[in-house]
């Protein structure tokens, strides 16, 4: 069996945890959402709805009719529309994509990062350790929000500027939002691995790949690298759903997405002054981001108690 | 036995709650403990030892419960009290030493706090009354200045002072009875039943020296879900008969008041049966060392300097740890070179030294008359394939996340340079898994899935994969069980003949040494003092820290007074290392301020045998033959 395999297998105890097995069921139905629901939206996102009882004919024959604004919950809206007339469900499921994927780019940027530098410190260890684990210290004395705004700030414009193959994909604000998001996690993930890396140098197997004079690459990816997927995937999961946190409440203080973007955290802000006429278009999209993040704690928390589990045994 | 005994179990019987059905882990044990008795209880692990102590404590772990039978003490059965009842007994009339120290030690309370709590709780006593009593706790364990000892921290002190601690904190409440949980090996006059003289015989220093095997037990203690249900022996009994698979044997009492549960007792009683392996000796084990050297170590050094950055440039950085102090040595082909010393004395570094994982500062090393680097990287892939090493550890030798095979194939790969093919590969795997005792069916286990002693195995395996001239092997059986250690030790013996390989053994324990060494070396805070052939160390003339090594280990053999010289006090730390001769501070045949003052000499006696002493080796030889001499 291929560790990776085996790894895998060792999930399986997450069924003996019904919380963390709901989670989990949670979070891939959230993933779904992210994945089809572009398809599955009646609307588009920035679709205006036509209010079919307020209609006028032209005199050239064509029927332009009024936005359905703010309308509750019905059969054909079940989540009602907002003030502008759009869709709330529709956006919903169109925003899943950018609330989710891009926090899951940004922390699988950090945790791939974090896990190279966690590695290659904790397993030479020395000045080249302490050196980095200075510089890391340093970035993660500086307040989260503080460096985002900062960073933000500075780099959308010169992002806008540069004509870079990556802007063109992303755009400016998703990508400095992946830029500052690695920055941000980076020295936290390669701190967790690298003291879990640190607890595995010294072991017999790691040691007995030493004297087959086995490659540096060979020792932390093949020895190492499993013995820390535990720890690593814990925060991975960990990191996302702080990614997630992060990206809507920058879409909410209106420095993420930008209208007419579905992004949650942006949608929270834009009902936000409506709500006395439409609080349904707030309470969607804050439902929403509560519940995925809500899960991916718990499934965080459950693949904890599994992986610790399932360390002991190993020990 | 008249008077009552201090402690009485009556058919107690013990079960453990696992997979959702109760187990019986201790069946019908009957024992009783007198007045200043010492009551020993040995076996494997598994054996329900440790179950069986705490049992007898009325402490249980929240899976288990007593299924039967009754532990009359203070007139209390202690398996009907309540658990707060049986705590209070517990810490003031039965004190309890645990197996490990450090775990038992609260690392953020001084030793001090930790030792008054016991009395202040469970005495009642006043702060200073306790303090009092805490003193004086230490000072019957005979540890150096036990007022200082009382403000350290348990890491500020040694593993054996530790030790100490723990006996007196069970000792301070006066308990009546003491339960002590250690793997410390146990004396025997004449055993009867057939698993006691297993074990004994499967001790080193029972065997008949180097020209034999050790006896071995077969198999392991069986796991609680499968426990026979007549004698839990038979299995593994070389004696059994029908009537041991059927029927339970009753527990008798034998003449000279031992108790014996034994269906062929009488048998083995009279001597007509004799449940003891025969021995046998391969021709070619017994075959003698060539003396064509393999491997040279001249003038090793290795000092540690294992401050941070931070603590070196604000000048607190601690004393360099000399682990290694001029070491030289040379292993010949087909021998076993044996280094013994307590731990500190820098075995290990040495052994790790030589296998390049710890690079060395100093000296120089010659692998097959070719010069070899000291450091890993610039060593050639010849020389790594042919300096292999058997860890002391089997919980961590192997990666939780490979089977057998892949941990063997990735050697077998490596060191083929990718010439075996896949097939290859896995012949080559099944036959080092037969030649170390198992099937080629283990290729496809996780670690997980093996025993202590099967990992070791493995680990054998992968050693000799790469048909290596030398293997280092740091204390491979020190976490083992005798029964397996012996079955290990056996092994390489019988794999030092067929692979025609040398071995670096390494080992703390004199009796596993003397039995797989030809050339012994004693080490002592990074030296070494003393080396020689097996017979050379262990005879007259001997350094005298040889000396006190020899008489420190316990004699299996209860017929031999316990003689000459004793050791006093702790290792002194490599940081302090004491000027002149390193052991001149515990060396209880120390001449005078020379010992202090000069390096000793390193004397050659005859046959090649050194000594480091400043007392000349026909004094020493006097000296040592007499009995009870000096001391």
């Amino acid at each position: 069996m291929h560790p990776l395999a085996r790894f895998v297998a060792l999930l399986r105890p997450l069924t003996r945890y019904p919380a963390a097995a709901i989670a989990t069921l949670m979070v891939l139905l959230f993933i779904g959402m992210a994945l089809s629901g572009a398809m599955l939206a009646p609307y588009r996102f920035d679709q205006v709805v036509d209010d079919t009882t307020n209609c006028l004919t032209r005199s050239n024959g064509a029927v332009r009719c009024a936005a359905l604004k703010n309308a509750p919950p019905s059969a054909t809206h079940p989540l009602g529309t907002d003030r502008n007339g759009r869709d709330v469900l529709s956006r919903l499921l169109h925003g899943a994509r950018e609330t989710m994927g891009l926090p899951a780019l940004a922390a699988l940027s950090a945790v791939v990062l974090g896990t190279l530098i966690g590695l290659t410190t904790g397993y030479y260890g020395g000045w080249l350790d302490e050196i980095v684990s200075r510089l890391l210290d340093s970035l993660l004395a500086i307040p989260a929000l503080v460096l985002a705004l900062v960073v933000l700030a500075t780099i959308v414009p010169a992002l806008d500027m540069s004509g870079n193959v990556l802007v063109e994909v992303f755009g400016a604000v998703p990508l400095a939002l992946i830029l500052v998001i690695t920055l941000l996690y980076t020295p936290i993930v390669a701190r967790v691995i690298r003291s879990a890396a640190l607890a595995l140098r010294d072991r017999g197997y790691v040691e007995a790949a030493r004297l087959r004079g086995e490659s540096v690459g060979y020792i932390l990816l093949r020895e190492i690298l499993p013995g820390v997927l535990p720890a690593l995937l814990v925060e991975a999961s960990l990191r996302f759903s702080y990614a997630i946190f992060l990206v809507t409440s920058l879409g909410f203080l209106g420095l993420g997405a930008q209208p007419p973007s579905p992004e949650w955290g942006r949608m929270v802000l834009d009902a936000r002054s409506n709500y006395a006429t439409a609080p349904w278009a707030l309470w969607s999209p804050v439902v929403a981001i509560a519940l995925l993040i809500i899960s991916v704690n718990v499934m965080t928390d459950g693949l904890r108690r599994v992986l610790r589990y399932e360390q002991e045994s190993f020990a | 036995m008249t008077a009552t005994p201090v402690i009485h179990a009556q058919q107690l019987s013990l079960e453990y709650r696992l997979q959702g059905g109760w187990q019986n882990a201790i069946r019908g044990v009957t024992l009783s403990i007198d007045r200043q008795q010492i009551h020993g209880l040995v076996g494997e692990s598994g054996s329900g030892k440790s179950t069986l102590g705490m049992g007898l404590m009325g402490y249980l772990p929240e899976n288990a419960r007593f299924a039967g039978g009754s532990i009359l003490f203070d007139d209390k059965d202690l398996t009907r009290l309540s658990p707060a009842d049986a705590a209070r007994l517990r810490g003031r009339l039965i004190g309890f030493v645990p197996q490990n120290p450090l775990d038992a030690l609260n690392p953020s309370l001084t030793i001090g706090e930790q030792l008054q709590e016991v009395t202040r709780y469970h005495l009642r006593l006043s702060r200073a009354a306790a303090h009092q009593r805490a003193c004086q706790a230490l000072e019957q364990t005979r540890i150096a200045e036990p007022e200082a000892v009382l403000r350290r921290y348990p890491h500020q002190l040694s593993g054996g002072m530790q030790q100490r601690v723990m006996i007196a904190m069970a000792l301070s409440t006066r308990p009546r009875l003491l339960v002590l949980d250690a793997p410390v090996q146990t004396l025997f006059r004449r055993p009867l039943h057939p698993y006691t003289i297993g074990l004994l015989a499967s001790l080193p220093g029972a065997a008949g020296g180097q020209q034999s095997r050790l006896a071995t037990i077969d198999g392991t203690a069986a796991p609680l879900t499968g426990r026979p249900a007549a004698c839990v022996f038979a299995e593994r009994c070389p004696l059994v008969i029908a009537q041991c698979r059927t029927h339970k044997p009753p527990l008798e009492q034998q003449p000279d008041g031992r108790s014996l549960r034994c269906w062929r007792g009488p048998e083995i009683a009279a001597g007509s049966v004799n449940p003891a392996r025969p021995a046998h000796v391969s021709p070619a084990a017994a075959a003698p060392a060539d003396a064509v050297p393999i491997l040279r170590a001249e003038k090793l050094r290795k000092t540690f300097h294992d401050a941070s950055l931070f603590d070196r440039l604000t000048g607190k950085a601690s004393a360099p740890l000399k682990a290694l102090d001029d070491v030289s040595l040379t292993i010949n082909r087909q021998a076993t070179f044996g280094l013994v010393g307590e731990s500190g004395s820098g075995k290990t570094t040495l052994a790790r030294v030589i296998a390049g994982l710890t690079v060395g500062d100093d000296g120089r090393l010659e692998l097959l008359d070719r010069p070899l680097a000291l450091p890993l990287h610039r060593r050639s892939p010849e020389a790594l394939r042919n300096i292999r090493m058997v860890f002391q550890n089997p919980g961590d030798t192997l990666n939780p996340y490979y089977t057998v095979g892949q941990a063997l194939g990735r050697t077998l790969s490596v060191f083929g340079r990718g010439q075996f093919s896949r097939e290859e590969i896995a012949r080559r795997t099944a036959a080092l898994l037969e030649a170390v005792g198992l099937t080629a069916a283990y290729a496809g286990r996780y670690p997980e899935q093996l025993s202590g002693g099967e990992k070791q195995r493995v680990a054998i395996a992968r050693a000799f994969a790469a048909s290596p001239a030398l293997i280092i092997a740091d204390e491979p059986t020190s976490a083992l069980d005798v029964s397996v250690q012996a079955v290990i030790l056996n092994l390489l013996k019988d794999l030092r003949a067929d692979q025609g390989v040398s071995y670096l053994f390494i080992s703390h324990d004199l009796e596993v040494i003397g039995y797989l060494a030809d050339w012994i070396g004693v080490m002592y805070l990074g030296e070494i003092v003393e080396q020689g052939t097996r017979d050379q160390v262990s005879a007259p003339p001997m350094h005298p820290y040889t000396e006190a090594l020899l008489s420190a280990s316990p004699s299996v053999d209860l017929t031999q007074p316990a003689q000459g010289i004793r050791l006093t006090g702790d290792i002194p730390s490599p940081r302090q290392k004491p000027a002149g001769c390193p052991f001149h501070t515990r060396c209880p045949r120390r001449l005078g301020p020379i010992c202090a003052a000069e390096v000793p000499p390193l004397q050659i006696g005859e046959g090649g045998h050194q000594i480091r002493c400043h007392i000349p080796l026909a004094d020493l030889r006097t000296l040592q033959s007499t009995p009870g001499g000096s001391g």
